[in-house]
């Protein structure tokens, strides 16, 4: 059984969820749900994978495809077999019935198409699930200790080429000049993409990336900006910022005695950024007029996260 | 190009190439080697960390000659699905990671200190971890991981 969400993995275990609810209505074993990444040519487009929302969103429309499918199956088994629908029981797949009348997903697999409106089928209680809000180890995990490629840093493509972009050292600053004369001698570089503050090298060989690209920061010269504020001073700094004032609830004080000690206090903690270790990465593929972009994106499914042919 | 011998998880390898380029480079651009991930290229987070000898170092931050004529291991060497590393099938059991993309360094780390120590104590664990960096959050169940890993060494 294939199961293609529209979630993208990023270590959360959404994967190993969604296939712990589609093996649960369907009466498989686990290991018999296989997961396909998501993509935007096989996945439904559920926006974003983020603010703790797959398991309620993408999970609830496993759950009612996979009810959807297992009825389709045991209504078509009932027809095969001569057996009433409610005599049937399916167990890792196998659909039995009295009188040891069986068969099975795979038997039958050739004579369903589940290119159809659904018809709401009832997906199975909390209770009646097995696998579903109990721990299972997670699919992704074995890859990624025995250093399989699950990352795409780790791919490659025949004759594929690299890129790098040049950052400026301040945020917001603006390139005033590029100087392309020292990335130019860089043997393997094949273009210098600019495009108004943006600009990069793209190159035979990764390494040679990295010089091109060292090669044009000594060429760039970017106009200043403000620095960033302190970074040990932040709470006092957006505390300085203008600020628009909303009420949102006022309470009297419910307790009426005296007053026999006022406590203030006031807590910061730093700015934490909560993300991977890794470098952004990802890998295009060009055949004719179509392209095939490999992401590690949270949002490739969501219309504004698309990529859009240059004007 | 000068070739540069050494010995890669137990196999003599020979690189025809800038000595002065980076072990990771070299491993991963070179050798196809993509179990040591590019993390900071600084010295900084352990994410390439690979054994030379039985020492967890920075591959980002090692040149090419440097590692003539010595033993380097990467995630690959320790371990296969078919014939796990006791910390592979600890990490796989404690399920100690998160995206993962540290893990192979950690791993290297681990296991240079189960190296030297075959039976650290929680504080040792963390101390020896102490250049890795998770960004998910996971270290927790990393050093609870590498603590079974050792347990089990020792049990068998």
């Amino acid at each position: 059984m294939v199961v293609s969400p529209g979630k993208v993995e990023i270590g959360q275990g959404i994967v190993t969820a969604l296939a712990q609810i589609a093996a649960d209505e369907l009466d498989l074993e686990l290991g018999r749900v296989r997961m396909v990444r998501a993509s935007t040519a096989g996945s439904p487009n559920e926006g974003v994978t983020s603010g703790s929302l797959s398991v309620q969103q993408s999970g609830r429309a496993v759950r009612h495809v996979c009810a959807e499918v297992r009825q389709i199956f045991l209504s078509l088994a009932a027809d095969r077999l001569g057996v009433a629908i409610d005599a049937l029981a399916i167990s890792d797949g196998e659909i039995s019935g009295p009188g040891n009348v069986r068969t099975s997903y795979w038997e039958l697999a050739g004579e369903v198409s589940l290119d159809r409106q659904a018809a709401g089928a009832t997906p199975k209680s909390s209770a009646q699930r097995a696998l579903a809000g109990s721990s299972v180890q997670r699919l992704d995990i074995p890859d990624k200790v025995f250093a399989q490629p699950r990352f795409i840093h780790d791919s490659a493509l025949p004759g594929m080429l690299h890129g790098r972009v040049l950052r400026p050292e301040m945020p917001g600053a603006k390139l005033i000049e590029l100087n392309e004369d020292g990335a130019r001698g860089i043997a393997g570089l094949v273009a210098i993409v600019r495009d108004g503050n943006f600009a990069g090298v793209v190159s035979q060989s990764e390494d040679g990336a990295e010089a091109a690209l060292k090669a044009l920061r000594r060429g760039a010269r970017w106009s200043l900006r403000e620095p960033l504020p302190d970074e040990n001073e932040l709470a006092q700094w957006l505390k300085s910022q203008p600020v628009e004032s909303t009420v949102i609830d006022k309470k009297a004080t419910p307790y009426t005695g005296t007053k026999s000690r006022t406590l203030r206090r006031q807590y910061t903690r730093p700015y934490i950024a909560h993300a991977s270790i890794a470098p952004s990465c990802a890998m295009a593929q060009w055949s004719g007029d179509r392209v095939h972009i490999w992401t590690h994106s949270q949002g490739c499914l969501s219309a504004q996260d698309r990529p859009r042919p240059r004007p | 190009m000068p070739s540069v011998r050494f010995r890669l998880n137990g196999v003599e390898t020979a690189v025809d190439a800038d000595p002065d380029r980076s072990l990771l480079d070299i491993l991963r651009g070179t050798l196809r080697m993509t179990g040591p991930h590019f993390g900071c290229g600084a010295n900084e987070c352990g994410a390439c960390n690979v054994m030379i000898g039985d020492q967890a170092v920075a591959s980002c931050d090692t040149p090419l000659w440097s590692v003539a004529d010595k033993d380097v291991t990467t995630v690959e060497g320790l371990g296969t699905a078919e014939l796990p590393h006791a910390l592979q099938t600890a990490f796989i059991a404690e399920q100690a990671l998160q995206c993962g993309y540290c893990i192979p360094g950690i791993l290297i780390s681990a296991a240079a200190l189960l190296k030297k120590n075959p039976n650290p104590s929680d504080r040792e664990v963390r101390t020896a971890l102490d250049r890795n960096l998770c960004r998910c959050g996971s270290h927790n169940r990393i050093v609870k991981a590498v603590l079974r890993a050792a347990a089990d060494m020792a049990a068998q």
